[in-house]
């Protein structure tokens, strides 16, 4: 069977078959909603993403699927594939979507999801709105709308186009704004059926076109085309104004151009292995190092922005 | 006035009802946290909810003795507006807290639920709002039609009330003792003039105060909102934690609007700053006035500065809410509110620093106040609405 094909589970008959499996082995029944909700969480922990097994049915990958299989099969002590059993219909249409391949997935930044909403609201004369209230009402929605929930607290997002089709559909109900060409616009990227918690890993197809990748140009870069990698050189003085700058704008306390470099080079070091020497005029990074740094310095020094572009203000107006 | 209230238990009660104050920016986002549950399934409809909520509260007000002018007199009183009538199907809001000082981050639509609600209620009439400030209509307008069925009474159980203990005078309290005299406060906080006056007295029925517009809301409103909106987002396999934060955030954006315009304002730097020495002084100095604002009693155990907040709410208007309501719950992390408030008292002093009146405004809620960094977690471990004797929220970083 290939990966990303859809199967669609009868899910109390895969109950069913996990009880006749115990009783079998001498061992009780279980109750399904019982096994549902541990099955639940089980899944939730191993593939990082909630699903609900109170529904009658439910469409899933092959590799879910598996993991579906293995998570009742821990719990309650029974021996259960799906290759084995006539539990899922192999010949099922994928999840409903409406126009999309459910298979394809594509990886949705959630930094480019909340700037691109903010950006529009801005636009339209409104007012921005903080991501932790666009994630957890997205979240809520996204819940209702398609029956199953993924974490919105996370850095990206692996999503089909069926999601993407219902995530444009509520950013223009619940924040009045359309992103134009859709939020398919903000995912460069198709991973092949990688699941969220494998995001970071996923083949971006190139580090030129990584969601940061279009911003990079407008870095004071220099392109060492002679080098297998790109590379990307940052000035020192200018990215250490930009975060000085960017906090005292937000109104937290002061901090000394000296302790940004020591706490930029330290997390450099520890996050990133990379020894870097801020008292240099510029420090060069790769594309995707460039990426983590900038989450580095979200994290560290408590501001906000959409990419390095944004910060050092080089950012290109489309 | 019909009556005038009273003060129980830690609670304010007006025409038998518990009434808590509450701003503009926490029923804006209640409202919107209510909505969200649109299409949750079949038969639920949040925005029926929103409104048939109103009715019922003014239903156990007419059981009480309440005619129509009581009603309009109490809606006022409370800061939801004024009702002027245009025809015998038809009145209009020239002052509406829903209609003026709320929003929707969404699409506009016609959303004076609540005004909508009490004035079915009142009149016995099925009620539309056929025009509304949120789309841009100069006023709200209200259309009545065929006559509605008076609502169930959903308040059936008795409230838990519990006797509070005296500050710092309970097993498990680590705080011996603060030079912040509450009673004073609490006192003090009473004599403001915390409601709408009609226009006969030159008002609009709306209380600005603070840097927000406050009501002096029904409990059993929020209560009945909010639960039923939970269950059915529960019910309907959106993740507990994912349904239980929606309202969370709006207890925490009603802590920085509220709790920071207050702790700016002259009034508390007049009264309670000069009582205060560090920062748990401030800590007791707001909890002192939350304790007038008909929320329950606030008992403060523990305070890590930086890293710990640990309060306890006897007879908490959300717990003793819920048990009006249902049975016992079989979860405890039920007090949405207070949960927020508590987070946002924390990062109200260990996220910024209000002391420091950094200046409190929309942008500085975007960027610093509700940014992602620095967020302290909160959970709940005891609660009313489980069976608990009081509710215990506990913020940490």
């Amino acid at each position: 069977m290939s990966q990303g094909r859809s199967f669609r589970i009868n899910l109390p008959t895969l109950f069913e078959r996990v009880n006749a499996r115990r009783k079998a082995q001498g061992l009780s029944t279980v109750e399904p909603a019982v096994m549902a909700v541990r099955a639940s969480i089980k899944f939730a922990i191993d593939r990082q993403r909630y699903m609900d097994l109170q529904n009658t049915e439910i469409d899933l990958e092959k590799t879910d699927a598996d993991a579906l299989c293995h998570a009742l099969g821990e719990l309650f002590n029974v021996d259960l594939h799906l290759d084995d059993d006539p539990l899922a219909d192999k010949s099922a249409a994928p999840a409903a979507a409406a126009g999309g391949t459910e298979d394809a997935r594509r990886v949705l930044p959630m930094f480019q999801f909340y700037a691109a909403i903010n950006r529009q609201r801005r636009a339209k004369g409104l007012q921005p709105v903080e991501p932790a209230v666009i994630s957890v009402h997205t979240g809520i929605k996204f819940s209702i709308m398609r029956r199953r929930a993924l974490n919105f607290r996370e850095d990206k997002l692996i999503v089909s186009d069926g999601d993407l089709d219902a995530l444009d559909e509520i950013v223009a109900q619940q924040f009045d704004v359309a992103i134009p060409g859709g939020l398919r616009s903000l995912c460069p990227a198709v991973a092949k059926a990688a699941p969220p918690s494998t995001a970071p890993g996923v083949d971006a197809g190139g580090e030129g076109k990584r969601f940061l990748g279009r911003f990079l140009h407008g870095i004071t870069a220099k392109d060492e085309s002679r080098m297998h990698t790109r590379h990307y050189a940052l000035d020192t003085n200018n990215l250490l104004l930009s975060i000085i700058t960017r906090r005292a704008y937000l109104g937290h306390r002061p901090i000394t151009p000296d302790k940004v470099k020591k706490r930029c080079r330290e997390a450099l070091s520890a996050e990133l292995e990379l020894e870097v020497d801020l008292n240099d005029e510029r420090i060069t990074l790769t594309p995707d190092q460039l990426d983590r740094f900038a989450d580095l310095i979200r994290k560290e020094f408590e501001i906000m922005f959409e990419d390095m572009g944004d910060l050092l203000g080089k950012k290109t107006k489309t | 006035m019909k009556e005038t209230p009273e003060y129980q238990h830690g609670q304010a009660f007006l025409g038998g009802l518990n009434h808590v104050y509450h701003c503009n920016h926490y029923n804006a986002h209640l409202q919107m946290t209510v909505m969200l549950a649109d299409g949750v399934e079949g038969g639920f409809d949040p925005r029926r909810l929103l409104r048939d909520g109103a009715a019922q509260v003014v239903q156990a007000l007419k059981a009480r003795g309440y005619e129509p002018q009581d009603l309009r007199d109490e809606f006022t009183w409370c800061g939801f507006g004024y009702i002027k009538d245009v025809t015998a199907d038809q009145v209009e809001l020239p002052g509406s807290h829903y209609g003026q000082s709320t929003y929707l981050l969404g699409v506009p639509e016609k959303s004076c639920f609540f005004n909508a609600g009490f004035l079915q209620g009142m009149t016995g009439r099925a009620t539309t709002e056929t025009a509304c400030r949120h789309t841009k209509a100069r006023t709200d307008v209200f259309d009545f039609g065929a006559p509605a069925p008076a609502p169930d009474n959903p308040f059936v159980n008795p409230p838990p009330f519990t006797p509070v203990p005296r500050r710092f005078d309970f097993q498990g309290c680590e705080i011996a003792s603060t030079p912040v005299d509450e009673d004073t406060i609490v006192a003090t906080v009473a004599t403001l003039p915390l409601y709408g006056k009609p226009p006969s007295e030159n008002g609009d029925g709306l209380i600005p105060a603070f840097g927000v517009v406050l009501t002096n809301h029904y409990a059993d409103y929020y209560n009945l909102i909010s639960y039923q909106t939970y269950g059915h987002m529960v019910h309907a396999g959106v993740p507990a934690d994912m349904a239980r934060e929606a309202f969370v955030q709006c207890g925490h954006v009603c802590a920085f609007n509220t709790f920071g315009g207050i702790m700016e304002s002259p009034e508390f730097h007049a009264l309670v700053v000069p009582m205060c020495q560090d920062v748990a002084d401030w800590i007791h100095g707001m909890v002192a006035v939350i304790n007038a604002l008909g929320w329950g009693a606030w008992r403060v155990e523990r305070i890590v500065p930086g890293k710990e907040l640990i309060v306890r709410i006897y007879n908490s208007y959300e717990g003793v809410g819920y048990r009006r309501l249902h049975p016992a719950a079989p979860e405890k992390q039920l007090s949405f509110l207070a949960m927020g408030a508590v987070r946002g008292l924390a990062h109200l002093f260990w996220k910024i620093d209000i002391r420091e009146r950094p200046g409190l405004s929309q942008d500085y809620y975007f960027n610093v106040f509700n940014s992602h960094q620095g967020y302290w977690n909160v959970e709940q471990t005891h609660a009313i609405a489980a069976g608990d004797g009081f509710d215990r929220i506990v913020a940490w970083k």
